[in-house]
Protein backbone atom coordinates (compact mmCIF):
# COMPACT_ATOMS: atom_id res chain seq x y z
CA UNK A 1 0.00 0.00 0.00
CA UNK A 2 1.49 3.13 -1.27
CA UNK A 3 1.28 6.09 1.27
CA UNK A 4 -1.76 8.34 1.62
CA UNK A 5 -0.76 11.99 1.81
CA UNK A 6 -2.81 14.25 4.43
CA UNK A 7 -3.25 17.60 4.48
CA UNK A 8 -2.55 19.18 7.40
CA UNK A 9 -2.21 22.56 9.10
CA UNK A 10 1.54 24.13 9.10
CA UNK A 11 2.03 23.70 12.58
CA UNK A 12 0.51 20.70 13.21
CA UNK A 13 2.40 18.62 10.02
CA UNK A 14 5.70 19.44 11.61
CA UNK A 15 4.36 18.79 15.22
CA UNK A 16 3.85 15.49 14.10
CA UNK A 17 5.90 14.29 11.22
CA UNK A 18 9.67 16.33 12.16
CA UNK A 19 10.43 14.32 15.48
CA UNK A 20 12.86 15.17 17.76
CA UNK A 21 16.69 14.46 16.56
CA UNK A 22 16.21 13.47 13.20
CA UNK A 23 17.84 13.56 9.85
CA UNK A 24 16.34 16.52 8.10
CA UNK A 25 16.59 16.74 4.45
CA UNK A 26 15.92 20.15 2.86
CA UNK A 27 14.49 20.76 -0.73
CA UNK A 28 15.23 23.42 -3.61
CA UNK A 29 18.72 24.99 -4.46
CA UNK A 30 20.06 28.01 -3.10
CA UNK A 31 17.48 30.36 -1.98
CA UNK A 32 14.85 28.41 -5.01
CA UNK A 33 11.82 26.63 -4.03
CA UNK A 34 12.73 25.71 -0.57
CA UNK A 35 10.15 25.06 1.87
CA UNK A 36 10.86 28.20 4.20
CA UNK A 37 7.76 28.31 6.24
CA UNK A 38 8.60 24.77 7.50
CA UNK A 39 11.93 25.47 8.29
CA UNK A 40 10.13 28.63 10.31
CA UNK A 41 8.40 26.92 11.91
CA UNK A 42 10.73 23.71 13.10
CA UNK A 43 12.58 27.10 14.57
CA UNK A 44 9.43 28.22 16.61
CA UNK A 45 9.06 24.59 17.86
CA UNK A 46 12.30 24.08 18.76
CA UNK A 47 12.85 20.95 17.35
CA UNK A 48 16.22 20.14 17.55
CA UNK A 49 17.95 17.98 14.76
CA UNK A 50 20.63 15.36 14.80
CA UNK A 51 21.63 16.22 11.26
CA UNK A 52 20.85 18.86 8.81
CA UNK A 53 21.05 17.75 4.92
CA UNK A 54 20.17 21.17 3.08
CA UNK A 55 20.08 21.13 -0.91
CA UNK A 56 23.03 20.56 -2.52
CA UNK A 57 23.72 24.50 -2.68
CA UNK A 58 21.82 25.00 1.32
CA UNK A 59 20.87 28.47 1.68
CA UNK A 60 19.29 30.68 4.52
CA UNK A 61 17.18 27.30 5.12
CA UNK A 62 20.10 25.80 6.66
CA UNK A 63 21.41 29.19 7.79
CA UNK A 64 18.84 29.76 10.11
CA UNK A 65 18.07 26.57 11.61
CA UNK A 66 21.93 26.62 12.69
CA UNK A 67 21.16 30.07 13.96
CA UNK A 68 18.46 28.71 16.43
CA UNK A 69 20.95 26.40 17.99
CA UNK A 70 18.48 23.68 16.25
CA UNK A 71 21.88 21.34 14.54
CA UNK A 72 24.12 19.40 16.14
CA UNK A 73 25.52 18.37 12.31
CA UNK A 74 25.10 19.69 9.06
CA UNK A 75 26.44 17.63 5.51
CA UNK A 76 27.00 19.62 3.24
CA UNK A 77 28.50 19.90 -0.30
CA UNK A 78 27.61 23.80 -0.07
CA UNK A 79 26.19 26.39 2.55
CA UNK A 80 26.23 29.97 1.21
CA UNK A 81 24.20 32.78 -0.08
CA UNK A 82 25.76 32.63 -3.11
CA UNK A 83 26.24 36.60 -4.31
CA UNK A 84 24.42 37.79 -0.93
CA UNK A 85 27.41 36.32 0.61
CA UNK A 86 28.65 34.02 2.96
CA UNK A 87 26.18 32.33 5.66
CA UNK A 88 26.76 33.85 8.80
CA UNK A 89 24.97 31.44 11.31
CA UNK A 90 26.79 28.62 9.54
CA UNK A 91 30.18 30.44 10.27
CA UNK A 92 29.98 31.08 13.15
CA UNK A 93 29.00 28.00 14.36
CA UNK A 94 31.41 25.90 12.42
CA UNK A 95 34.54 28.73 13.47
CA UNK A 96 33.13 28.40 17.38
CA UNK A 97 33.43 24.51 16.49
CA UNK A 98 29.62 24.59 18.19
CA UNK A 99 28.75 22.70 14.46
CA UNK A 100 29.89 19.31 13.04
CA UNK A 101 30.55 19.66 9.46
CA UNK A 102 30.76 16.17 7.54
CA UNK A 103 31.70 17.98 4.14
CA UNK A 104 30.76 16.37 1.14
CA UNK A 105 31.40 17.49 -2.58
CA UNK A 106 29.12 17.39 -5.47
CA UNK A 107 29.13 13.75 -7.15
CA UNK A 108 29.18 11.81 -3.69
CA UNK A 109 26.22 14.39 -3.01
CA UNK A 110 24.11 13.39 -6.17
CA UNK A 111 25.28 9.61 -5.89
CA UNK A 112 24.19 9.27 -2.01
CA UNK A 113 21.00 10.85 -2.61
CA UNK A 114 20.09 8.55 -5.74
CA UNK A 115 21.67 5.96 -3.88
CA UNK A 116 18.97 6.06 -1.34
CA UNK A 117 16.30 7.23 -3.37
CA UNK A 118 16.32 3.23 -5.31
CA UNK A 119 16.95 1.99 -1.72
CA UNK A 120 21.36 1.15 -2.36
CA UNK A 121 23.21 1.07 0.89
CA UNK A 122 25.72 3.34 -0.74
CA UNK A 123 26.92 4.80 -4.14
CA UNK A 124 30.50 4.14 -5.60
CA UNK A 125 32.19 6.98 -7.46
CA UNK A 126 34.12 7.06 -9.84
CA UNK A 127 37.74 6.72 -9.95
CA UNK A 128 39.87 9.80 -8.79
CA UNK A 129 36.80 11.85 -7.53
CA UNK A 130 37.94 11.50 -4.05
CA UNK A 131 41.57 13.29 -4.09
CA UNK A 132 43.54 11.05 -1.81
CA UNK A 133 44.55 13.74 1.11
CA UNK A 134 48.37 13.12 0.93
CA UNK A 135 49.97 15.68 3.44
CA UNK A 136 46.79 18.27 3.65
CA UNK A 137 43.37 17.56 4.71
CA UNK A 138 40.50 16.00 2.61
CA UNK A 139 37.99 14.83 1.80
CA UNK A 140 38.75 11.45 2.42
CA UNK A 141 40.42 12.03 5.77
CA UNK A 142 37.71 14.64 7.12
CA UNK A 143 34.60 12.80 6.33
CA UNK A 144 34.80 9.32 7.52
CA UNK A 145 31.21 9.11 8.23
CA UNK A 146 29.84 9.63 4.52
CA UNK A 147 33.27 8.42 2.40
CA UNK A 148 34.85 5.18 2.85
CA UNK A 149 36.88 3.02 0.36
CA UNK A 150 35.63 0.34 -1.07
CA UNK A 151 36.69 -2.87 -3.45
CA UNK A 152 34.43 -3.65 -6.25
CA UNK A 153 33.25 -7.53 -5.98
CA UNK A 154 33.86 -7.65 -9.92
CA UNK A 155 37.35 -6.08 -10.73
CA UNK A 156 39.22 -6.42 -6.99
CA UNK A 157 40.18 -2.81 -7.37
CA UNK A 158 39.58 -0.41 -5.04
CA UNK A 159 37.26 2.57 -4.91
CA UNK A 160 35.29 5.36 -3.26
CA UNK A 161 31.89 5.04 -1.57
CA UNK A 162 29.47 7.28 -0.04
CA UNK A 163 26.87 6.32 2.04
CA UNK A 164 23.66 6.77 1.18
CA UNK A 165 22.10 10.04 2.03
CA UNK A 166 18.23 9.04 3.68
CA UNK A 167 17.37 11.52 6.14
CA UNK A 168 14.13 10.39 8.67
CA UNK A 169 12.03 13.38 6.87
CA UNK A 170 12.36 15.31 3.89
CA UNK A 171 10.69 18.96 3.20
CA UNK A 172 9.86 19.65 -0.14
CA UNK A 173 8.24 22.82 -2.02
CA UNK A 174 6.47 22.70 -5.26
CA UNK A 175 3.55 25.09 -6.88
CA UNK A 176 0.88 22.71 -6.93
CA UNK A 177 -0.61 19.96 -5.30
CA UNK A 178 -4.12 18.04 -5.50
CA UNK A 179 -5.80 16.13 -3.13
CA UNK A 180 -4.24 13.09 -3.64
CA UNK A 181 -0.96 14.20 -2.64
CA UNK A 182 0.72 14.39 -6.29
CA UNK A 183 3.37 17.74 -6.79
CA UNK A 184 3.38 19.74 -10.27
CA UNK A 185 6.48 21.73 -10.81
CA UNK A 186 6.36 24.81 -12.22
CA UNK A 187 10.33 25.41 -12.20
CA UNK A 188 13.08 23.76 -11.34
CA UNK A 189 12.92 20.09 -9.90
CA UNK A 190 16.40 20.68 -9.07
CA UNK A 191 17.66 17.29 -6.78
CA UNK A 192 13.70 17.12 -4.77
CA UNK A 193 12.47 14.04 -6.52
CA UNK A 194 15.41 12.19 -5.47
CA UNK A 195 15.37 14.32 -2.10
CA UNK A 196 11.73 12.91 -1.63
CA UNK A 197 12.23 8.97 -2.29
CA UNK A 198 15.37 8.99 -0.01
CA UNK A 199 13.83 9.80 2.93
CA UNK A 200 11.54 7.67 5.12
CA UNK A 201 8.68 10.57 5.66
CA UNK A 202 8.29 13.24 2.64
CA UNK A 203 6.54 16.44 4.23
CA UNK A 204 5.24 18.87 1.07
CA UNK A 205 4.70 22.82 1.24
CA UNK A 206 2.63 23.64 -1.84
CA UNK A 207 1.44 27.04 -2.87
CA UNK A 208 -1.58 26.32 -4.03
CA UNK A 209 -3.86 23.26 -4.29
CA UNK A 210 -5.67 22.41 -7.45
CA UNK A 211 -8.20 19.62 -8.80
CA UNK A 212 -5.98 18.79 -11.12
CA UNK A 213 -2.33 19.47 -12.09
CA UNK A 214 -2.07 21.19 -15.87
CA UNK A 215 -0.37 20.23 -18.46
CA UNK A 216 3.14 22.21 -18.41
CA UNK A 217 4.71 20.54 -15.45
CA UNK A 218 8.33 20.62 -15.93
CA UNK A 219 8.14 17.72 -12.84
CA UNK A 220 6.01 15.90 -10.78
CA UNK A 221 6.00 13.84 -7.73
CA UNK A 222 3.58 11.04 -7.40
CA UNK A 223 1.37 11.41 -4.51
CA UNK A 224 2.24 7.50 -3.10
CA UNK A 225 5.48 9.33 -1.85
CA UNK A 226 4.27 12.16 -0.13
CA UNK A 227 2.95 11.82 3.96
CA UNK A 228 1.39 15.09 4.62
CA UNK A 229 1.64 18.50 2.57
CA UNK A 230 0.44 21.96 3.84
CA UNK A 231 -0.67 24.19 1.33
CA UNK A 232 0.39 28.15 1.80
CA UNK A 233 1.10 30.35 -0.62
CA UNK A 234 4.72 32.28 -0.36
CA UNK A 235 5.24 29.65 1.60
CA UNK A 236 9.10 30.43 -0.11
CA UNK A 237 9.28 33.19 0.90
CA UNK A 238 12.07 35.28 0.73
CA UNK A 239 13.28 32.46 -1.73
CA UNK A 240 11.83 32.05 -5.04
CA UNK A 241 8.81 29.48 -5.92
CA UNK A 242 9.72 28.95 -9.87
CA UNK A 243 6.70 30.41 -12.55
CA UNK A 244 5.06 32.37 -9.24
CA UNK A 245 7.07 34.38 -7.80
CA UNK A 246 10.85 35.67 -7.77
CA UNK A 247 13.10 35.85 -4.59
CA UNK A 248 13.11 39.05 -2.41
CA UNK A 249 16.31 39.99 -2.71
CA UNK A 250 15.49 42.73 -0.26
CA UNK A 251 14.63 40.47 2.26
CA UNK A 252 17.94 38.02 1.89
CA UNK A 253 20.15 41.00 1.45
CA UNK A 254 18.69 42.24 4.85
CA UNK A 255 19.04 38.64 6.14
CA UNK A 256 22.38 38.18 5.48
CA UNK A 257 23.32 41.33 7.12
CA UNK A 258 21.46 40.54 10.32
CA UNK A 259 22.95 36.66 10.26
CA UNK A 260 26.45 38.23 10.75
CA UNK A 261 26.07 38.84 14.75
CA UNK A 262 24.54 36.68 17.47
CA UNK A 263 22.17 39.86 18.12
CA UNK A 264 21.33 40.46 14.56
CA UNK A 265 20.12 36.70 14.17
CA UNK A 266 18.43 36.89 17.43
CA UNK A 267 16.42 39.88 16.42
CA UNK A 268 15.52 38.37 13.27
CA UNK A 269 13.80 35.77 15.08
CA UNK A 270 11.67 37.31 17.42
CA UNK A 271 11.07 39.98 15.36
CA UNK A 272 10.73 38.43 11.56
CA UNK A 273 10.16 34.69 12.21
CA UNK A 274 8.11 35.79 15.11
CA UNK A 275 5.94 33.19 17.19
CA UNK A 276 3.68 32.37 13.98
CA UNK A 277 3.41 32.18 9.99
CA UNK A 278 0.95 34.56 10.38
CA UNK A 279 3.30 37.02 12.05
CA UNK A 280 6.15 36.10 9.38
CA UNK A 281 3.18 36.85 6.42
CA UNK A 282 2.85 40.07 8.08
CA UNK A 283 6.29 41.49 9.25
CA UNK A 284 7.87 40.40 6.06
CA UNK A 285 5.01 41.81 4.04
CA UNK A 286 4.67 38.14 2.06
CA UNK A 287 1.32 39.11 -0.15
CA UNK A 288 2.70 42.26 -1.02
CA UNK A 289 6.24 41.39 -1.89
CA UNK A 290 4.87 38.01 -4.11
CA UNK A 291 2.79 40.15 -5.83
CA UNK A 292 5.91 42.80 -6.21
CA UNK A 293 8.03 39.61 -7.61
CA UNK A 294 5.08 37.75 -9.12
CA UNK A 295 6.57 35.76 -12.93
CA UNK A 296 4.85 37.27 -15.65
CA UNK A 297 4.58 35.26 -18.14
CA UNK A 298 5.57 35.34 -21.38
CA UNK A 299 7.53 38.82 -20.21
CA UNK B 1 41.21 48.51 -28.83
CA UNK B 2 40.42 49.42 -25.37
CA UNK B 3 38.02 46.65 -23.00
CA UNK B 4 37.48 46.56 -19.92
CA UNK B 5 39.61 44.15 -17.80
CA UNK B 6 36.17 41.58 -17.28
CA UNK B 7 35.89 41.78 -20.81
CA UNK B 8 39.11 40.69 -21.45
CA UNK B 9 39.12 38.36 -19.24
CA UNK B 10 35.99 36.62 -21.43
CA UNK B 11 37.91 36.60 -24.40
CA UNK B 12 40.89 35.13 -22.75
CA UNK B 13 38.37 32.18 -22.08
CA UNK B 14 37.03 32.32 -25.47
CA UNK B 15 40.16 32.10 -27.22
CA UNK B 16 40.69 28.43 -25.22
CA UNK B 17 37.22 26.87 -25.89
CA UNK B 18 37.28 24.32 -28.46
CA UNK B 19 34.28 23.37 -31.36
CA UNK B 20 32.08 20.70 -30.07
CA UNK B 21 33.02 21.54 -26.32
CA UNK B 22 30.41 21.05 -23.71
CA UNK B 23 30.63 23.56 -21.10
CA UNK B 24 29.55 23.35 -17.66
CA UNK B 25 28.24 26.65 -15.79
CA UNK B 26 26.03 28.12 -13.19
CA UNK B 27 26.77 30.46 -10.05
CA UNK B 28 28.66 33.56 -11.57
CA UNK B 29 28.17 32.79 -14.97
CA UNK B 30 28.25 35.66 -16.29
CA UNK B 31 31.86 36.04 -17.71
CA UNK B 32 31.63 32.60 -19.14
CA UNK B 33 28.58 32.79 -20.74
CA UNK B 34 30.01 35.72 -22.23
CA UNK B 35 33.16 33.79 -22.98
CA UNK B 36 30.70 30.68 -24.89
CA UNK B 37 28.88 33.10 -27.07
CA UNK B 38 31.76 34.74 -28.50
CA UNK B 39 33.51 31.35 -29.20
CA UNK B 40 30.52 30.34 -30.78
CA UNK B 41 30.62 33.82 -33.21
CA UNK B 42 34.27 33.61 -33.94
CA UNK B 43 35.78 29.81 -33.84
CA UNK B 44 33.38 27.40 -32.17
CA UNK B 45 30.02 27.36 -33.22
CA UNK B 46 29.40 24.29 -32.12
CA UNK B 47 30.44 25.03 -28.31
CA UNK B 48 26.98 23.51 -25.75
CA UNK B 49 26.26 25.60 -22.78
CA UNK B 50 25.17 23.53 -19.74
CA UNK B 51 23.52 24.84 -17.01
CA UNK B 52 24.51 22.89 -14.18
CA UNK B 53 21.66 23.71 -11.71
CA UNK B 54 18.26 22.23 -14.06
CA UNK B 55 20.47 20.80 -15.99
CA UNK B 56 19.51 23.48 -19.16
CA UNK B 57 21.17 22.78 -22.90
CA UNK B 58 21.89 25.74 -24.66
CA UNK B 59 20.37 28.28 -22.05
CA UNK B 60 18.02 31.14 -23.53
CA UNK B 61 18.97 33.50 -21.42
CA UNK B 62 20.62 36.75 -23.26
CA UNK B 63 22.66 37.82 -19.62
CA UNK B 64 23.66 35.42 -17.22
CA UNK B 65 21.15 36.12 -13.65
CA UNK B 66 23.11 36.51 -10.31
CA UNK B 67 21.85 33.08 -9.22
CA UNK B 68 22.59 29.64 -10.58
CA UNK B 69 19.14 28.08 -9.99
CA UNK B 70 17.24 31.18 -11.22
CA UNK B 71 14.35 30.34 -13.12
CA UNK B 72 15.78 32.49 -15.86
CA UNK B 73 18.44 29.61 -16.67
CA UNK B 74 15.41 26.96 -16.96
CA UNK B 75 14.68 28.20 -20.53
CA UNK B 76 16.91 26.28 -23.45
CA UNK B 77 17.04 24.20 -25.97
CA UNK B 78 16.23 21.97 -23.78
CA UNK B 79 16.40 20.63 -19.91
CA UNK B 80 17.77 17.33 -18.92
CA UNK B 81 17.85 17.53 -15.01
CA UNK B 82 20.61 18.33 -12.34
CA UNK B 83 21.50 14.51 -11.67
CA UNK B 84 21.96 13.64 -15.32
CA UNK B 85 23.82 17.07 -16.13
CA UNK B 86 26.16 15.74 -13.17
CA UNK B 87 26.13 12.48 -14.27
CA UNK B 88 27.53 13.69 -17.66
CA UNK B 89 29.87 14.89 -15.62
CA UNK B 90 30.95 12.38 -14.03
CA UNK B 91 31.32 10.30 -16.91
CA UNK B 92 33.77 12.79 -18.55
CA UNK B 93 30.86 13.67 -21.27
CA UNK B 94 31.65 17.69 -20.07
CA UNK B 95 34.79 19.04 -21.99
CA UNK B 96 34.92 22.48 -20.00
CA UNK B 97 34.19 23.13 -16.50
CA UNK B 98 33.92 26.75 -14.85
CA UNK B 99 35.38 26.97 -10.59
CA UNK B 100 36.25 29.24 -8.14
CA UNK B 101 38.02 28.46 -5.12
CA UNK B 102 38.89 30.04 -1.49
CA UNK B 103 42.30 29.16 -2.11
CA UNK B 104 44.54 27.39 -5.15
CA UNK B 105 47.98 26.40 -4.18
CA UNK B 106 51.32 26.01 -6.19
CA UNK B 107 50.95 22.72 -7.52
CA UNK B 108 47.15 23.35 -8.58
CA UNK B 109 45.45 22.03 -5.71
CA UNK B 110 41.91 24.18 -4.99
CA UNK B 111 40.14 24.35 -1.40
CA UNK B 112 36.19 26.30 -1.05
CA UNK B 113 35.86 24.40 2.52
CA UNK B 114 38.12 25.85 5.54
CA UNK B 115 41.25 28.29 6.18
CA UNK B 116 42.80 26.41 9.26
CA UNK B 117 41.67 24.02 10.92
CA UNK B 118 38.75 21.69 9.33
CA UNK B 119 37.28 21.27 13.53
CA UNK B 120 37.86 24.49 14.11
CA UNK B 121 38.54 27.08 11.20
CA UNK B 122 39.33 30.20 11.20
CA UNK B 123 37.20 30.72 8.25
CA UNK B 124 34.38 28.36 7.04
CA UNK B 125 33.45 28.71 3.69
CA UNK B 126 30.50 27.10 1.68
CA UNK B 127 31.77 23.92 0.40
CA UNK B 128 33.57 21.93 -1.90
CA UNK B 129 30.47 21.90 -4.21
CA UNK B 130 31.92 20.80 -7.85
CA UNK B 131 35.68 21.44 -7.31
CA UNK B 132 35.58 17.41 -7.12
CA UNK B 133 34.18 17.34 -10.78
CA UNK B 134 38.26 18.65 -11.78
CA UNK B 135 38.93 15.00 -11.41
CA UNK B 136 36.19 13.47 -14.40
CA UNK B 137 35.47 16.32 -16.46
CA UNK B 138 37.92 16.75 -19.18
CA UNK B 139 39.57 20.73 -18.78
CA UNK B 140 38.95 23.19 -15.97
CA UNK B 141 38.86 26.96 -16.58
CA UNK B 142 38.95 28.88 -13.33
CA UNK B 143 38.45 32.22 -13.21
CA UNK B 144 38.23 35.24 -10.45
CA UNK B 145 37.40 38.05 -10.05
CA UNK B 146 39.83 39.36 -7.61
CA UNK B 147 43.40 38.62 -6.94
CA UNK B 148 45.59 38.19 -3.82
CA UNK B 149 47.73 36.85 -1.46
CA UNK B 150 45.19 34.81 0.35
CA UNK B 151 43.93 33.12 -2.74
CA UNK B 152 47.17 32.21 -4.37
CA UNK B 153 49.16 30.22 -1.44
CA UNK B 154 51.89 27.69 -1.34
CA UNK B 155 49.61 24.98 0.01
CA UNK B 156 46.07 24.84 0.62
CA UNK B 157 44.91 24.16 4.37
CA UNK B 158 41.98 21.59 2.74
CA UNK B 159 42.19 19.63 -0.04
CA UNK B 160 39.03 20.22 -2.13
CA UNK B 161 40.69 18.83 -5.69
CA UNK B 162 44.10 17.88 -7.39
CA UNK B 163 43.61 20.55 -10.17
CA UNK B 164 46.99 19.26 -11.99
CA UNK B 165 45.58 15.69 -13.33
CA UNK B 166 48.60 13.15 -13.54
CA UNK B 167 46.58 11.85 -17.30
CA UNK B 168 46.81 16.04 -18.67
CA UNK B 169 43.31 16.90 -17.44
CA UNK B 170 42.68 19.22 -14.90
CA UNK B 171 43.79 23.21 -14.68
CA UNK B 172 44.15 24.53 -17.98
CA UNK B 173 43.53 28.52 -17.60
CA UNK B 174 43.12 30.45 -14.29
CA UNK B 175 42.29 33.62 -15.33
CA UNK B 176 42.04 36.67 -12.96
CA UNK B 177 41.86 40.23 -13.78
CA UNK B 178 45.82 40.68 -13.12
CA UNK B 179 46.75 37.39 -15.48
CA UNK B 180 46.10 33.98 -16.85
CA UNK B 181 48.24 31.06 -14.63
CA UNK B 182 48.36 27.82 -15.68
CA UNK B 183 50.36 24.38 -15.31
CA UNK B 184 53.97 24.20 -16.48
CA UNK B 185 54.66 22.31 -19.29
CA UNK B 186 55.69 19.59 -16.92
CA UNK B 187 52.77 20.03 -15.14
CA UNK B 188 54.27 19.64 -11.91
CA UNK B 189 52.72 23.41 -11.01
CA UNK B 190 51.27 26.20 -11.57
CA UNK B 191 53.00 29.36 -13.25
CA UNK B 192 52.35 32.74 -14.52
CA UNK B 193 51.37 32.24 -18.77
CA UNK B 194 50.38 35.83 -19.87
CA UNK B 195 49.72 39.34 -17.60
CA UNK B 196 47.35 41.82 -18.56
CA UNK B 197 48.75 45.03 -19.59
CA UNK B 198 49.47 47.45 -18.05
CA UNK B 199 50.25 44.85 -14.61
CA UNK B 200 53.93 44.52 -13.71
CA UNK B 201 55.44 41.50 -13.14
CA UNK B 202 56.49 42.74 -9.62
CA UNK B 203 53.10 43.57 -9.08
CA UNK B 204 51.46 39.86 -10.07
CA UNK B 205 54.23 38.53 -8.01
CA UNK B 206 53.15 40.85 -4.99
CA UNK B 207 49.96 39.52 -5.21
CA UNK B 208 50.74 35.84 -5.43
CA UNK B 209 51.55 34.05 -2.81
CA UNK B 210 53.82 31.14 -4.41
CA UNK B 211 56.87 32.48 -6.72
CA UNK B 212 56.07 32.87 -10.13
CA UNK B 213 58.87 32.45 -12.96
CA UNK B 214 59.50 36.03 -14.89
CA UNK B 215 60.95 34.30 -17.78
CA UNK B 216 57.60 32.36 -18.61
CA UNK B 217 55.17 35.43 -18.62
CA UNK B 218 54.61 37.02 -21.59
CA UNK B 219 51.97 40.19 -21.95
CA UNK B 220 48.21 39.07 -22.86
CA UNK B 221 47.59 39.56 -26.35
CA UNK B 222 45.04 42.72 -26.76
CA UNK B 223 41.68 41.56 -27.66
CA UNK B 224 41.56 42.23 -31.98
CA UNK B 225 38.75 44.30 -33.38
CA UNK B 226 36.94 41.22 -34.37
CA UNK B 227 37.32 39.45 -31.06
CA UNK B 228 35.55 42.29 -29.33
CA UNK B 229 33.39 43.08 -31.99
CA UNK B 230 32.10 39.38 -31.63
CA UNK B 231 32.07 39.32 -27.83
CA UNK B 232 29.89 43.34 -28.23
CA UNK B 233 27.25 41.49 -30.26
CA UNK B 234 25.97 39.38 -27.77
CA UNK B 235 23.61 40.18 -24.94
CA UNK B 236 26.16 38.70 -22.07
CA UNK B 237 29.01 40.36 -23.76
CA UNK B 238 27.79 43.82 -23.38
CA UNK B 239 26.78 42.99 -19.90
CA UNK B 240 30.70 42.61 -19.28
CA UNK B 241 31.47 46.46 -20.40
CA UNK B 242 30.66 48.19 -16.92
CA UNK B 243 31.66 45.15 -14.41
CA UNK B 244 33.69 46.73 -12.03
CA UNK B 245 36.72 43.77 -10.91
CA UNK B 246 39.47 44.56 -7.70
Amino acid sequence: MGKIATRLPLAECVATHVRRDGVVGIGGLHFHNTPMAMVREIIRQEIPISRLIPPLDGSLNADQLIGAGLVEEVQIAYLGLEHFGMAGRFRAAAESGRLRVRDCEEGGFVLGLAAAAAGQPFGALPAGLIAPAGGVPGIATANADDYRPVIDPFTGREHMAVRAIAPDVALIHCQLIDARGNCGFLGGTFLDLELARAARICLVLAEREVDELPAGCRGHLPGYVVDAYCVLDGGAHPGSSHGLYGYDGEHIAAYASAARSDDGFARYRTETIGPSELHYRAAAGVPVRIGELAVRIGA
Amino acid sequence: MSCSRAELMAIVIARALRDGDVLVMGTNAAIPLAAARTAQGLHAPRVTVMIGAHGTIDPTAGVAPLSGGDEAFLGGRFTTSLASGVGDQLRGLADVIFLGALQVDRVGRCNLAVIGDHARPLLRGPGTVGLSLIATVKRTIMFFTRHDRRMFVEAVDFLGAEGLRADGGGIELIVTPLAVLGPTPGRDRLDVVTIHPPVSFEELQDRTGFALDRAAATTTPEPSARELAALRATTAGTALAGMVLE
